[in-house]
């Protein structure tokens, strides 16, 4: 199900500063508070959004943004159980967070005409073809690369870093 | 088929024979910046891929500048794992208090050279760009696999380039130059882009005049800042930079949009609430009441700064209703400043001189503001509550235009003090 937000939504409504973690990057503890700063029905109710079951966000322009070069707003829609966004611009750390965390994430100009907040959607990875299964509508949006499209199916850079030490994968 | 001074570094870094934007590349690294805001992140991610130890100590620097010296106990005892992290690995270069500055400071103060990859874990790490380097900054993920491999994965960004013309007028800065930059374009064209900053003006501007405007770049969403070295850059490093030759862009580079830029007229600017690329002429905002004056940061901390407040300063006082708070960028910026007297101008006028930090820059530091209160200050960001209450508001300005404000009580044009 979908989630719907508009232009500029920035790190902090994702995740706000008074929820950071200094020492790890928890998805339990991060999801728990997740994007209470935008969906004011969710202030302070530990798993509000996760509990109401998105797991797709549709957003406006630069999404994420507001500068901070922190991993905790992408940490914290995992935690919160998106299985990917898309946007029609990405502010650049949430997008790379999102490609070094392993949540899928997919530019898509004009995608927000054609959603709202409760539509069921598809998207397709390799594709960028983003379904709306509500209404029929597609937009069609940027496919993931094949460097990125590993990266998230070793599940985070971290995870793929691990692999390519082991000698598992052959870079360049 | 010429390229741009990112793309050379990239180039070089990647042990590539040629390359193009777009493309996935992994670089080797020359130097890495930590710092006390995501630090113990870092170690733990670092530690979770079990390589044992660290790629090349000797090319980490961390500095302790968010939260010092630490004022809660989680604090304290996340500066203090910190610590023991840097001894365990062997990172000598441990910007301890007494000998501490802020991150992107520190960095530049003989640490990155020209032509370098040189990346930090927080935003401004743009800076750097000003030596020559290619620099961004990057989160906690990719410094962990940095620590472990020597190596990150970029997508070699495009370039686009300003053109600086014209002689700065007398109180006109480089951070007037940068705070125009973000208007000559909606800020989403520079997304992702390296922006190159280039012209007369910038070839007669200071080492520390091309770091604010690197710096600033970070606010346009763009991947890196670059001003390539020269002669300046050289006397910077006292003729002991690293390269012979450094980076230079091939006439034939290929630019997706060069931006052409004379400010020969340019008058002071100021960022006023809540964006950056908000910005008005001072003179249009004169009068406007403020209750905090703030210099400082890792944008306008260095004596360069220091000296253009003071010179406003000198024989003055604060006005009354207002507090200035006064923030050298590191101990070496303090001691020289100190050694100049500035600092005594500074006391001597009612500001209090804060030890170097972030201080109230990113909100999370001595001297946050309250609801109802105007801080103008010589800061990189100004969206709601950045310094403080989400009811609060910030200017950002030059440290001339925030010295002659704090000696005016309102927001004033320092040409009123010629």
């Amino acid at each position: 199900m979908v989630w719907k937000c508009g232009d500029g939504l920035d790190a902090y409504k994702i995740i706000g500063k008074n929820r950071w973690t200094l020492d790890q990057l928890d998805p339990q503890e991060l999801g728990k508070w997740a994007f209470e700063g935008e969906e004011t029905s969710v202030k302070d109710i530990p798993w509000g959004f996760k509990n109401k079951g998105y797991e797709v966000v549709i957003a406006g322009k630069d999404f994420g943004g507001g500068g901070k070069s922190i991993e905790h707003p992408v940490v914290a829609m995992k935690g919160a159980g998106i299985k990917v966004t898309v946007a029609e611009s990405f502010a650049r750390y949430n997008f790379r967070n999102s490609m070094n965390l392993g949540l899928p994430a997919i530019r898509c100009q004009g995608v927000t005409r054609i959603f709202k907040t409760g539509d069921r959607a598809q998207v397709h990875l390799l594709t960028g073809e983003v379904k709306n299964l509500t209404t029929g509508e597609s937009a069609y949006g940027v496919p993931l690369s094949d460097f990125v499209f590993e990266l998230i199916a070793s599940g985070s850079l971290l995870e793929y870093t691990k692999r390519r030490l082991k000698g598992d994968i052959h870079v360049r | 088929m010429g390229l741009t001074i990112t793309e050379k570094i990239i180039r070089r870094a990647g042990g590539k024979k040629t390359i193009s934007p777009g493309e996935i590349v992994t670089l080797r690294v020359d130097k890495l910046m930590l710092n006390d805001f995501v630090g113990a992140i870092v170690f733990n991610q670092f530690e979770s891929l079990g390589v044992g130890k660290v790629w090349d100590p000797d090319r980490v620097l961390f500095a302790a500048d968010h939260r010092i010296p630490p004022t809660e106990v989680k604090w304290a005892e996340h500066l203090k794992s910190c610590r023991e992290y840097c001894r365990k690995y062997g990172i000598t270069r441990f910007g301890e208090i007494g000998r501490h500055g802020i991150c992107h400071q520190l960095m530049c103060e003989g640490f990155v050279l020209p032509g370098e990859v040189a990346l930090g874990t927080d935003s401004h790490a743009t800076m750097y760009g000003g030596l020559g380097a290619f620099s961004c900054g990057i989160t906690s993920s990719d410094a962990a696999v940095i620590m472990a491999t020597g190596e990150i994965w970029i997508q070699v960004p495009a370039s686009v380039r300003f053109d600086i013309s014209g002689h700065l007028s007398r109180f006109v800065t480089a951070k007037d130059i940068a705070l125009k930059m973000l208007t000559v374009a909606p800020l989403e064209e520079f997304s992702y882009k390296a922006v190159e900053v280039e012209g007369e003006t910038i070839r007669n501007l200071s080492v520390g005049g091309r770091l604010v405007i690197c710096n600033m770049i970070a606010e346009m969403d763009a991947k890196n800042g670059i001003i390539a070295a020269d002669g300046i850059t050289s006397k910077y490093f006292n003729g002991e930079a690293g390269n012979d030759a450094p980076e230079q862009s091939d006439p034939d580079a290929t630019y997706e949009k060069i931006y052409k830029l004379n400010v020969r007229d340019m008058n002071p600017l100021v960022a006023c609430p809540h964006e950056a690329n908000n910005v008005k002429e001072v003179r249009e905002v004169r009068g406007k009441r403020i209750h905090q004056a703030f210099l400082g940061s890792c944008t306008n901390g260095r004596v360069e700064d220091l000296q253009q407040a003071a010179e406003i300063l000198k024989g003055k006082k604060v006005h009354p209703d207002i507090r200035m708070l006064v923030v050298p960028a590191s101990q070496k910026v303090f001691t020289e400043a100190t050694r100049l007297g500035i600092i005594s101008v500074f006391l001597e006028a009612g500001a209090a001189v804060l030890t170097p930090c972030c201080s109230a820059c990113a909100g999370s530091g001595s001297g946050i503001i309250a609801a109802g209160e105007t801080c103008i200050s010589t800061t990189n960001r100004n969206f709601k509550g950045r310094m403080g209450s989400p009811n609060s508001e910030v200017y950002l300005a030059s440290a001339y235009t925030v010295a002659a404000s704090a000696v005016a009580g309102v927001i004033e044009d320092p040409r009123q003090f010629i």
